[in-house]
């Protein structure tokens, strides 16, 4: 302990992020996170989609102009993987939630389960929707 | 990847840590370790640093808190750190090792490749090197009320609980309290001052599931908080950090779904 | 921090909010029930990618759509703000932002959910 009052009130506080060791589960719920805020602000494409129907063919066709150019397309891909992505980790959420897979390794399998299936769930999808 | 950020990444100005003294060299021949262990001086005026100090292995016993004992014994008698039973039951000893908090006398040096790196529990405030101010989280403790309640008047002799209820405390009551997970915990890092922190919330629960507990409705009276309980985000690194094997993530999740059957 | 405090004052802060598992259970009941509703609306946005205007209004306005699609808006309306709601609460520690953020929050929700599905009444009403 120090007698020094001031120096003892204002303590250095200890490293987190900067020091811990990154894991999976961590990893993945911070992809979580991420995912489920990009499709929060997705949802405005998506209304977007349903307003410019609603509005005629007009409004309709500038949304289509942006969807199918280049930056749209790399969104509506990033929004499918981030909505498979959410789901899949809501589905491992919950799982946690009645107890169930919190040994080891099963809470490693469900974390290596979600990303797994993100991707290769984007992937097929992708695949049927661009050869149809 | 060893972090996910850089060492001093948005730390603020008095917690960055500063490169600190380099004792003794690396021989060759000699098994050395290289040991980097956080150090701060309350009663200087410097902030923290990462000071370095070469471990000769083979003159040395096998775990972090060995290393530790003999830097401060025969290299640097100011390194203060907390230890006691040095067999990984009082809790004592928990800080930062190689990027996961564990029991400084219950982690293997050989299991660590390269260089130790030790720092004391994530994001606490630092009393000095080493030693972390727990009065917060103790005060967060005390809050749950971590004894038996009851109103009946006690028995003759003891108060009975059968071997089935008894078991149910299993993976509970060994919590040593060594705020391993709590120092984990990224919920803890951003709310703490509110948030109660698996280590609290396992004892909570521990007390929830007590057969012989009266005061069960009370104590789930109290967790029912959106910032208290409901900052978790089922993270894990409570469970994965704790030293003891217990799964603090399983007891929050266990006590959010009492309190979901309470309602319906 | 206040030192004039002890630290079980400090720790027992404003007490029990006697509240939080309405929210969290709201949260779990809409991601049970968005597992089909999240399935179907996928499908139907990946069968309308490139879809004119006249086919897209055809998909949109047979009952089945319109309803799925209704049912995914109000849904995730819910299951988004509390999930919001979290992440503001977790970062934003000025109250005042805080609050701002939470109005903003509803408001953000509300317009998203009202336009959409009046977009969707429209299409299924009138074409
Ligand atoms: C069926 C699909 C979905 C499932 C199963 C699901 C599940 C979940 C669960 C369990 C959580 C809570 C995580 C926690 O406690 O930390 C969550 C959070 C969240 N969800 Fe979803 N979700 C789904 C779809 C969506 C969609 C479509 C959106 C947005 C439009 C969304 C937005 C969010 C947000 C913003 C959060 C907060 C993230 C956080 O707290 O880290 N979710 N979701
Ligand atoms: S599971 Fe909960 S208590 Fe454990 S580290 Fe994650 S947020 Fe913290
Ligand atoms: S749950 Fe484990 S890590 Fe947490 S305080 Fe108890 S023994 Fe330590
Ligand atoms: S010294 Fe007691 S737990 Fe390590």
């Amino acid at each position: 302990m120090t007698d020094n009052r001031e120096r003892a009130m204002d303590r250095p506080r200890s490293p987190d992020l900067q020091v811990y060791r990154p894991t999976l589960t961590m990893t993945m719920s911070i992809a979580h996170r991420t995912t489920g805020a990009a499709l929060y602000l997705g949802m405005v494409l998506f209304v977007w989609w349903l307003v410019a129907a609603a509005a005629g063919p007009a409004a309709y066709a500038v949304e289509q102009r942006f969807m199918r150019s280049l930056p749209g397309l790399i969104i509506l891909f990033g929004f499918t993987w981030a909505a498979l992505h959410h789901t899949l980790g809501g589905v491992r959420h919950l799982i946690w939630d009645t107890g169930l897979a919190h040994d080891y390794p099963w809470r490693e399998y469900l974390a290596r389960a979600t990303l797994f299936g993100s991707l290769s769930l984007t992937g097929i999808l992708w695949i049927i929707g661009y050869l149809t | 990847m060893k972090s996910f950020l850089p060492l001093n990444w948005g730390l603020p100005g008095g917690s960055r840590i500063a490169a600190g003294k380099v004792f003794g060299t690396a021989e060759p021949g000699a098994r050395l370790r290289m040991f980097q262990v956080y150090r701060f001086d309350p009663d200087n005026t410097g902030g923290p640093r990462l000071d370095t100090y070469y471990v000769n292995r083979d003159d040395c016993g096998p775990m972090v808190l060995d290393a530790l004992i003999k830097i401060k014994n025969e290299i640097d008698p100011t390194l203060t750190f907390r230890r006691s039973c040095r067999e990984g039951i009082c809790g004592s000893c928990a800080m930062s090792i190689d990027g996961r908090n564990w029991l400084a006398c219950t982690q293997p040096i050989d299991d660590i490749p390269g260089a130790v790196r030790i720092f004391p529990l994530n994001h606490f405030p630092v009393v000095k090197d080493l030693v972390v101010d727990l009065n917060h989280a103790l005060a967060q403790h005390r809050l749950i009320e971590p004894w038996l309640k009851t109103e009946t008047p006690a028995p003759e002799k003891e108060r009975l609980q059968t071997p089935e209820d008894h078991a149910k405390l299993d993976g509970y009551y060994e919590c040593i309290l060594c705020f391993c997970c709590t120092g984990g915990c990224p919920s803890y890092w951003w709310n703490g001052d509110r948030y109660l922190g698996p280590a609290v919330l396992l004892q909570a629960y521990r007390w929830l599931i007590d057969s012989r507990d009266e005061a069960t409705g009370e104590r789930l009276d109290r967790l029912e908080d959106p910032f208290r309980l409901f900052r978790c985000h089922t993270i894990m690194n409570c469970t994965k950090t704790c030293p003891k094997k217990l799964q603090p993530a399983k007891a929050i999740a266990m006590t959010k779904a009492m309190l979901v059957e309470r309602q319906h | 921090m206040s030192i004039s405090r002890t630290p079980l004052a400090r720790a027992r802060g404003l007490g029990s909010a006697k509240s939080g598992t309405a929210d969290f259970w709201r949260q779990r009941v809409t991601s049970v029930l968005g597992l089909p509703l999240i399935a179907g609306a996928i499908l139907v946005i990946v069968s309308n990618i490139g879809a004119d205007y006249r086919s897209a209004i055809e998909c949109l306005r047979r009952p089945a759509v319109a309803i799925l699609l209704l049912l995914t808006i109000l849904n995730f309306c819910v299951h988004m703000r509390i999930g919001m709601q979290i992440i503001i609460e977790d970062y934003i520690h000025n109250e005042t932002a805080k609050a701002l953020l939470l109005i903003a929050n509803t408001g953000f929700v509300a317009a998203a959910g009202v336009a959409g599905a009046l977009a969707l009444v429209k299409i299924a009403a009138v074409g």
